[in-house]
Formats: C-alpha cells, sequence, structure tokens
C-alpha cells in the first residue's frame, strides 16, 4: 500500500510541475510581451513629449542672390533637425502657384542658437518682388508655416483711418493703416510691405483737388509680424480742394488677397470756428508749455531740483533747446514731488525717446577737409535710390552731395536697374545696398569730391559678396575711368578659379598699373556671403595698400613716371562703366552681386593703417547700424530733496541706432533737417507699478556706457520740434498711465497777477477778444473751482469795448488777468482776497477768443496741466 | 477460504490500481497537452496582437503638405504629401478628399513609405475655392490621420 500510495503522488507531482511549469512560463512571456508593449508607449510618449517640445522662431527672413536666407533661433531645450524646406508661389494664385520642396541636407541648430542662411542650399531662384508661402518641416514632424511677401491666402485683420478725417485746404491728414496678424493657421508674416494708398478721388479730380504724399510709408516695412501682433504704418498727405471734396484712400499689404485692403475717406471743408484753425495761438505757458497726459517732457530748467539737476514734467518744451557735449553725459530729470495724494503709475512699457544725433566718424579719423563721399542709404526716401551726403560735417559742400542725389548723369533710368536698398542687405541692422547682377549707380565725377589726380586717396566700404561657386568674369564694386589706363578700381575675382574670391585694388596714372591684392580665404575667399570691411588706400604716386577686416593683405608698389590719374567718365559702383546705358539683359558682364553699405571716399586721404589707434582700425570697428553706442538706464525714487529711497529699475543697457547727423531734407537740398539731424530712438523698457507717496519723487538717469566710436550727443527741450504734424517731439519719456496726472513744476503766487506765455505760430496775426479769452483753475482733490478774466495783452488792456493789440506771427505775448476768484470779474485789487482761489493743487485751463488778419475767427482750449497756487 | 479470499482480492487491487493509474496517466497526458496547446494559442495571439499594436504605435504618418492645386486654372487636382516621422515603415492604403459636396476615396497600391521617407499622391480633385477640403489617410495598420485645406 505504501509503495502505490507513492507512485501515485510522483506522478501527480510529475503533471503538477508540468502544469506549473506551463502556466509560469506563460505568464513570464506574458509579462515581457506586456513590458514591450509598455516600452514602446513610453517611447511613443517621450516621442511626442519631444515633438510639443521642439520650439523655434524664425527671426528674419530676407532674399540673399534670389534665394530665401532664413534665419531660425532653437528657443527650446532639444536639437532640432530641418528637413525639408516648401516654397509656394502665392503672387499668381490662379496660374503659376507652383509648390516645390526641398530638401535641407539636415540643418540642425541647437537649443538656444541660431541658424542662419537656411534657403541658401536650395537650387531655386526666386524673384523679390513675388510673394511666398513657406513651410520649414523638422525630423519630429512639426511644421512651421510663415509668409514672406505675401499674406495672400489669409484675411487679415487691415484698418485705415485718416487722421483727421476732415481738413482744410493745403491742410495735412494721417493715414493710419493698422495690420493685426489674425492668421487662423497662426503663422508668422515676414517682410510685412504696405502698399502706397491710392487716392480716389470723389466730387472733384485733379488738379482741382490733390492728395500729395509727404512722407511715408514708415516704417517701410516690418521684418516679422508674429501671430496676433500689430503693425502699424503712416502716410502723410497734403489735401487740396474745396469743400465738399472727398477723397479715399484705398491701401492695404503687398501681395496681399483681396480682402486684406481697406479704405478711409477725408473730406475738405471750410474751417470757420475751430479748435485747429489755420490762425491759432500754440505753445502756450507759465514759463512752459501745454500739458501731455502720459507723457513727461524733459526740461533743462534746474530751479526746485535736487542738485541742480534737471526737470521732467508733463509739459512740451519751452525753451530753445539744450544740445549736451559729446559723449553723451550723465543726465538725470527728476519728477515733482506731490504735496497731497498719492499717485500710482501702473507697470507696464516705459519709453524714452530722445532727440540725439552721431557723430559722423570716430574721434581721430580725418573728414579729409570734407572732400568726398560719404553712403550709408538710411534716408527714408532712399528705399530705391542710393543717395547720400558728402563726409563734411559743415553741410558746406553741396557738391559731392549733388553728384550723389541730383543732378547724376547717366545713371540707371529705372529703378529695376538701381540696386535695392533696405536693412535686409546692410552690415550691423542698417540700411545697405543690393546689386543683383544687373543693378548698378553712378556719381557724377567731381575733381573736388572723387578724382583721384595725383594726390593720395582711400576707399572703404562693408561687401558681402554673393557666394558663388564661380564667376565667368571679373566682378567691379568702384570703377572710375572706362579705359585701359588712367582709372582706379576695387573689384573681386577675375574670372579664374585661382584667384575666386580675391579682391583687388588698382589704380593706373597712364604708364603702369599698381595693384594690391587680397588673400583668398579657404571656402570661396571674400566671395563667401559674408560682411568683410575693405579699406583700400593709394599711399603714394605708385604706392597703394589694401586691408581687409582691418588687416593689411598686401602692399604694393609701382614705378614711376606720370603720377596723375585722370580718368574720364563719372564714377560706377557695381559695374565696369558703360556708355551702353542700362543692362536688361540677366547678367551684365562684370557687374557685381552682393551688399554695399557704409561706403566712404576720401579724395585726398591716405588711411593710416592698421593698428588699434590708427583709422583703418577705427573705421573696421565702428557700427553704424542698430548698435552705435549703448545708453545705460537707472531710475530710482526719492524723497523730495533728491535722497534715494528705493531703486526701481538697476542699471540696464541698452544698445541705440546710429542718428546720422548730415541727413539731408528732401525739400531743402543747402540745410539739414531737424527730424533727420536728430533723428534718435527710443529707449523702451518694463517698470513695475510704482507708488509715489507726497513728497516722493522720481529720479531717472541715462548716460552713455560704451560706444563704437561714434559719439553721441542729445538735444534737450527743444520748443520747435513737435510744431507741425509728423513732427519729432523734444526729448520725452513716456510711461505707463497712472491714476493722476504727473505734478509739474508750474506754480503760481496767487497774491500776484497771473501772466501766461502766448506764442502766435501763425500763419496769420491774430487779435483776442475780452468776451471769451478766459483762464480756469478745477481744484484736483477737491470741488472748487475758479477762473480768471483777461485783462492784459502785452500790458495793454482789453475791455468790453477794445480788443487786444495785434499780435503778428512769430511773436511772444504775455497775457496778464484778473484775480482768479471763484466768481471772476473784474476787481483788480483783490489778490489774495475773499473768493479768491486758495493754496492748492489745480488743472489749469486757457481759453482763446480771437480772429486773425484774414477774418477767420477761432476758438482754442490750452491745458496746462496741474499748478500748484500758493501765496 | 481466508486465503484464497485475499489472493482475489491482491488481483483486483493491482488491476484496480494499474487501470487507475493508466486512466491518470492518459487524462493527466492529455489535459497537460491540452492546456499546452491552448497556452500557445494564447503566446501567439498575444505576441500578434502585442506586435500589431507596437507597431501601431510606432507608426507615424504626417501630412505634411496638401497643395490644392489650381493647375492652369482648372481646380482639378490635389497634391498631398505624407512623410513619416515615427520609428517603423507603414503603407499608405487609401487617401479620401472630401468637402460638403463630394467625397472621393483614392486606393493605393504602392504606399510604402520607410522611415524618415515621404511621398507625395496626386489625384484629380474639384475643389472649390473658400471650400473646406478633408483629406484623410489611411494606413495598412489601421491608422487614420487627417488635415483640412483651403484656397482662398
Amino acid at each position: 500500500m505504501r509503495s502505490r500510495r507513492g507512485l501515485s503522488s510522483v506522478v501527480g507531482v510529475v503533471f503538477a510541475i508540468i502544469a506549473l511549469g506551463t502556466t509560469v512560463g506563460y505568464i513570464t512571456y506574458s509579462m515581457n510581451v506586456l513590458d514591450n508593449y509598455n516600452q514602446s508607449v513610453l517611447a511613443r510618449n517621450q516621442q511626442s513629449t519631444d515633438t510639443i517640445n521642439e520650439k523655434f522662431q524664425v527671426s528674419s527672413v530676407t532674399f540673399v542672390g534670389n534665394k530665401l536666407n532664413v534665419t531660425v533661433t532653437n528657443t527650446g531645450t532639444l536639437p532640432i533637425n530641418f528637413t525639408k524646406i516648401y516654397i509656394t508661389n502665392s503672387s499668381t494664385p490662379s496660374t503659376t502657384a507652383w509648390v516645390k520642396s526641398y530638401s535641407l541636407n539636415s540643418i540642425i541648430v541647437p537649443p538656444a542658437n541660431t541658424k542662419t542662411n537656411i534657403g541658401q542650399g536650395v537650387n531655386t531662384w526666386l524673384n523679390t518682388n513675388y510673394g511666398y508661402n513657406v513651410k520649414l518641416v523638422t525630423s519630429r514632424g512639426n511644421i512651421y508655416p510663415f509668409f514672406i511677401n505675401s499674406v495672400s491666402q489669409q484675411p487679415l485683420d487691415v484698418k485705415v483711418q485718416t487722421i483727421p478725417p476732415t481738413v482744410s485746404n493745403q491742410f495735412d491728414t494721417t493715414v493710419l493703416m493698422t495690420v493685426t496678424n489674425n492668421a487662423t493657421n497662426a503663422a508668422p508674416i515676414t517682410n510685412l510691405v504696405p502698399q502706397v494708398p491710392s487716392p480716389n478721388y470723389i466730387g472733384c479730380s485733379p488738379p482741382t483737388c490733390t492728395a500729395t504724399l509727404v512722407a511715408g510709408p514708415i516704417p517701410a516695412s516690418y521684418p516679422v509680424l508674429q501671430p496676433g501682433e500689430t503693425a502699424t504704418f503712416r502716410w502723410q498727405y497734403t489735401i487740396t480742394g474745396v469743400a465738399g471734396n472727398q477723397i479715399t484712400f484705398t491701401t492695404g499689404i503687398l501681395n496681399g488677397g483681396a480682402s486684406n485692403t481697406a479704405t478711409a475717406n477725408v473730406v475738405v471743408r471750410d474751417i470757420v470756428s475751430s479748435l485747429t484753425a489755420g490762425s491759432a495761438l500754440i505753445q502756450t505757458g507759465v514759463g512752459t508749455s501745454a500739458k501731455q497726459n502720459n507723457t513727461m517732457f524733459f526740461h533743462t530748467e534746474t530751479n526746485l531740483v535736487p542738485s541742480s539737476k534737471y526737470q521732467a514734467m508733463p509739459f512740451y518744451a519751452d525753451t530753445s533747446g539744450t544740445t549736451t557735449s559729446s559723449p553723451w553725459p550723465n543726465i538725470q530729470f527728476f519728477t515733482k514731488n506731490a504735496t497731497t495724494g498719492t499717485i500710482l503709475m501702473y507697470s507696464g512699457q516705459m519709453n524714452a525717446s530722445f532727440r540725439y544725433t552721431n557723430d559722423k566718424l570716430p574721434s581721430g579719423v580725418s573728414d579729409n577737409s570734407n572732400s568726398g563721399h560719404m553712403l550709408h542709404f538710411n534716408r527714408n526716401y532712399c528705399q530705391t535710390l542710393p543717395c547720400d551726403r558728402p563726409i563734411d560735417s559743415t553741410n558746406g559742400n553741396n557738391n559731392c552731395y549733388n553728384d550723389v542725389e541730383t543732378n547724376v548723369s547717366g545713371r540707371p533710368s529705372s529703378n529695376t536697374n538701381r540696386p535695392t536698398v533696405g536693412s535686409a542687405y546692410g552690415v550691423n541692422g542698417s540700411n545697405g545696398a543690393n546689386f543683383n547682377g544687373v543693378q548698378w549707380y553712378n556719381i557724377n565725377a567731381d575733381s573736388n569730391c572723387n578724382t583721384a589726380g595725383s594726390t593720395s586717396f582711400s576707399i572703404a566700404m562693408w561687401f558681402k559678396a554673393d557666394a558663388k561657386t564661380n564667376y565667368d568674369t571679373k566682378q567691379y564694386i568702384w570703377r572710375v575711368g572706362t579705359g585701359s589706363s588712367e582709372y582706379y578700381e576695387v573689384a573681386i575675382g577675375d574670372g579664374t578659379s585661382g584667384n575666386h574670391g580675391r579682391v583687388y585694388f588698382a589704380f593706373n596714372p597712364g604708364s603702369s598699373t599698381i595693384t594690391c591684392q587680397s588673400d583668398i580665404p579657404a571656402g570661396g575667399g571674400y566671395m563667401d556671403g559674408k560682411w568683410h570691411y575693405l579699406a583700400a588706400m593709394r599711399t603714394g604716386d605708385y604706392a597703394c595698400n589694401i586691408t581687409i577686416d582691418g588687416v593689411s593683405k598686401q602692399t604694393s608698389t609701382g614705378s614711376g613716371g606720370d603720377n596723375n590719374i585722370s580718368p574720364s567718365g563719372p564714377v560706377s559702383i557695381g559695374r565696369f562703366p558703360s556708355t551702353t546705358g542700362d543692362c536688361n539683359s540677366n547678367r551684365c558682364a562684370n557687374n557685381y552681386y552682393g551688399s554695399l553699405d557704409d561706403i566712404m571716399f576720401w579724395n585726398n586721404h591716405a588711411l593710416s593703417c592698421c593698428s588699434n589707434n590708427q583709422e583703418v582700425y577705427k573705421m573696421y570697428h565702428t557700427n553704424y547700424g542698430t548698435g552705435a553706442f549703448q545708453v545705460g538706464f537707472v531710475l530710482d525714487k526719492t524723497d523730495q530733496n533728491g535722497v534715494k529711497l528705493a531703486n526701481i529699475i538697476p542699471l540696464t543697457t541698452k544698445s541705440m541706432p546710429f542718428v546720422d547727423q548730415e541727413q539731408w531734407s528732401s525739400s531743402t537740398s543747402t540745410s539739414p533737417d531737424k527730424n533727420y539731424y536728430w533723428a534718435g530712438g527710443n529707449y523702451t523698457i518694463s517698470v513695475p507699478q510704482i507708488t509715489l507717496s507726497p513728497g516722493q519723487r522720481l529720479n531717472y538717469t541715462f548716460y552713455e556706457v560704451s560706444n563704437s566710436g561714434l559719439n553721441a550727443k542729445v538735444r534737450l527741450d527743444d520748443k520747435n520740434f513737435g510744431t507741425s504734424t509728423g513732427d519729432l517731439l523734444s526729448s520725452f519719456i513716456q510711461y505707463p498711465n497712472s491714476n493722476a496726472t504727473m505734478p509739474s513744476y508750474l506754480q503760481y503766487n496767487r497774491c500776484t497777477a497771473l501772466d501766461l506765455i502766448v506764442y502766435n505760430s501763425g500763419p496769420y496775426g491774430s487779435w483776442v477778444t475780452y468776451q471769451g479769452t478766459r483762464v480756469s483753475f478745477d481744484n484736483i482733490y477737491g470741488t472748487d473751482s475758479y477762473a480768471g478774466i483777461i485783462h492784459y495783452v502785452n500790458g495793454s488792456s482789453l475791455t468790453s469795448n477794445q480788443d487786444s493789440i495785434f499780435m503778428p506771427v512769430g511773436t511772444t505775448n504775455t497775457f496778464e488777468f484778473y484775480p482768479i476768484q471763484t466768481r471772476p470779474d473784474q476787481n483788480g485789487n483783490q489778490y489774495c482776497g475773499t473768493g479768491t482761489i486758495p493754496d492748492g493743487t489745480f488743472d489749469m485751463n486757457l481759453f482763446i477768443s480771437g480772429y486773425d488778419e484774414h477774418g477767420g475767427s477761432f476758438l482754442r482750449q490750452v491745458p496746462f496741466g496741474t499748478v500748484y497756487v500758493y501765496g | 477460504m481466508k486465503i484464497s479470499h485475499v489472493k482475489r482480492r491482491a488481483l483486483s487491487t493491482v488491476v484496480t490500481t494499474a487501470m487507475m493509474l493508466t486512466a491518470v496517466a492518459v487524462i493527466g497526458t492529455g489535459v497537460v497537452l491540452w492546456s499546452n496547446s491552448n497556452l500557445r494559442t494564447f503566446e501567439n495571439n498575444l505576441a500578434i496582437s502585442a506586435s500589431n499594436n507596437t507597431n501601431k504605435i510606432n507608426e507615424v504618418p504626417l501630412i505634411e503638405d496638401v497643395q490644392l492645386d489650381p493647375h492652369g486654372g482648372a481646380k482639378d487636382r490635389v497634391n498631398v504629401t505624407v512623410s513619416n516621422v515615427g520609428n517603423v515603415g507603414f503603407r499608405v492604403t487609401t487617401i479620401t478628399i472630401s468637402d460638403s459636396g463630394q467625397t472621393k476615396v483614392n486606393t493605393i497600391a504602392s504606399g510604402n513609405i520607410p522611415i524618415h521617407s515621404s511621398q507625395t499622391f496626386s489625384y484629380s480633385y474639384n475643389w472649390q475655392s473658400n471650400l473646406i477640403t478633408t483629406i484623410q489617410v489611411q494606413t495598412a495598420r489601421g491608422t487614420v490621420i487627417s488635415t483640412q485645406a483651403v484656397h482662398p
């Protein structure tokens, strides 16, 4: 019995082991399979997370050599591999509308890095005037669409308005267009260019009524408009016509779709009585001018300011202006402390707008007795023409200016053949000129400006020659002289592979040619699509020196004989001088492919070279673009004595753009326009909410931290700014909204007569009437109000039977008032008496009633803002 | 009597034991074989299911571009570019193009797209301006992706 029980147990155990083993094996296998599946799910999730975390921005898109030049910044934490680019021509969608995709050969951008020249390796040719829809595709499957020159397939929010919508004959109106990128595909728009408004005349036709473009578009384009962002463009027009004439402006976006346009009207009317009539008294004040909300102008008065620093208050400039010395010094402005009440300045963007100008050359670099040329291509109206000015600093040598700007013989007859000017083609973010192998330009030959003669001379410029594999000809950048002798020139390459990308400087006085040539760095020499600084000098009768990027590449000396270079014909830029006019084929022989900027010519001077304190070195390190110099800013809260209570914004440094002191007005070729001369720039920064208790001030400190060689000087408190439509304002600071107007430095001793200074800016001489001219005071912290009746104008009394004396255009006049009372009357002996205005803080307004010498009447309210009354 | 009775009982016990053992062996073996077979089937099914689902997870098709091609003004062509950004190759079997007024199903014979590759499919289709066109791509593993396009 024992042995039988043992056998059955063994059999049972065997089966049990088999069953258990099989089950355990199945479960183990299942677990492994599930684990593998789980790993796949995890890997897929990681891949999805990586795809989501792949972030980048297209920071700019330009055309270089008729190819896209896309700059992308990786703003995420993962490297990005761009694998493909789609380019769709959207300019003529109904007919051509081709779409092409190109492999990018794995363009990898590490995190926090920027990649440029994306699209330059694509084998295509794009028309720079066409619009394109572009898509970048990454290896993780992200697709980033954007538009260049084109919004034809996305309706955008475009609005246009005219300001003002009704004008008198020969008055200006501003056409303002806002474009909001609300495209449903959330794609940015690059190179957003507005269409020039097209006027449509209703009820009249030119020349009975006209709309003449005075300025614009400002700005000429927006480089990138991200989703949700708004771009604003404006044009200024002078309107002529008679009452009832209407002009409709239709504008939109270049290469935009049919829905991407909008219209606005302006109506001409006769203004019999208006706040903005042509005969107007403006710029009034108690030693200063009218109030500007949320804006404080920098004044140069130092009274009531701690440590004799400057005033900052919400009133227009009121002096003839002060120019700080160059370099821009440390300048401090204090706001007036409030006496009662708490002022809350809300958080937001603060913008300091400075009127400043830069030196034209670094210290120690010769201006060559004002003989030569300097071409920066920065003028607004120079979008299609190269234009600039002489190298002089005195505005006196207009000949060299005219050589470039006007009366230029033999220059291209159409814009197509003139270089394209824009910021996409300039160095350091400024405008430059691009030559596409067809385009060129001439400067008149002028013995005072550009004729080499028997003296030394220098040619300097930034150049960026297109990266090409080879060319069959020499490309001329600068050439004077049409023959094989009597010439001087700068060129790149000679058509042979051995000299591909080599830069040449040569001149021939008649007997022999003296040549200096550069080296040929690997990768196409200097025909590499990158910016380089060239300075080439004739250092002697038969000697030259060529430098690139501040380094001398070759000096050369020739033999004697005639030393006078006497070429014929103009200076040709971008091609060999030709008498055959424009070249309308795809390629002109010997024309230049690439960009040029900051072209300068010294007519009788060889730049010194090349140690740190010599001219070539200084010019190479000078920034004529957006980073000409750096300004530091500190904002402190202080007590009324200027003792710092807290720092609100620590030292923050920002780059400021170059302002050319010699930029000329298109309307006057003999004197600089102040708006260009003092174009200046903005300093924008975020500020937190600020609470100012009674007795507290804000202390704004600005100073130049460093510069690239071009000192800056700033213009302050100049009342000549802002006197006409479209005019710049004197230097000011614009702050976010506040719960109350910032205190002003205006004070009125109520125990004396109130005198207001009134300036007649014309165009007509005027009188003011006793019946309608008043001043009013509204208590900011109370409900009581007061007013005063006009008493004298320049000491001559006004009565109900007698108006003011005549006030000619351009004269400053003093308005004196009877005592300021709750019920104004002519009681002139009650200053500080019963019923007169008490101590306190008031909002003051002047109301003027008058008529001009041409019979027009006017009514005008002039707000003065906060005035502290004491006595 | 007592002895012969013992002998009979011993024989029957042996026979019975042998029969029991045989029955147990046969039935046990049958049960083991049957359960093994079942488990093998389950295992195979599990392996196939897991493989299919794993591949489907790793299959990431992307409609990279849709071009409502004006085609010289005829507006009768749609080009669809599908790329593979996943870890396994896949085969596109159908591309369905539709709008509010029409649906066109295009069956694809050779839609294999290896990893990191793309393929453009071009079909005649009378698309309408300002009308949303839906493009749906289906793979052999059943993955379905879709996008929409419109031409102003």
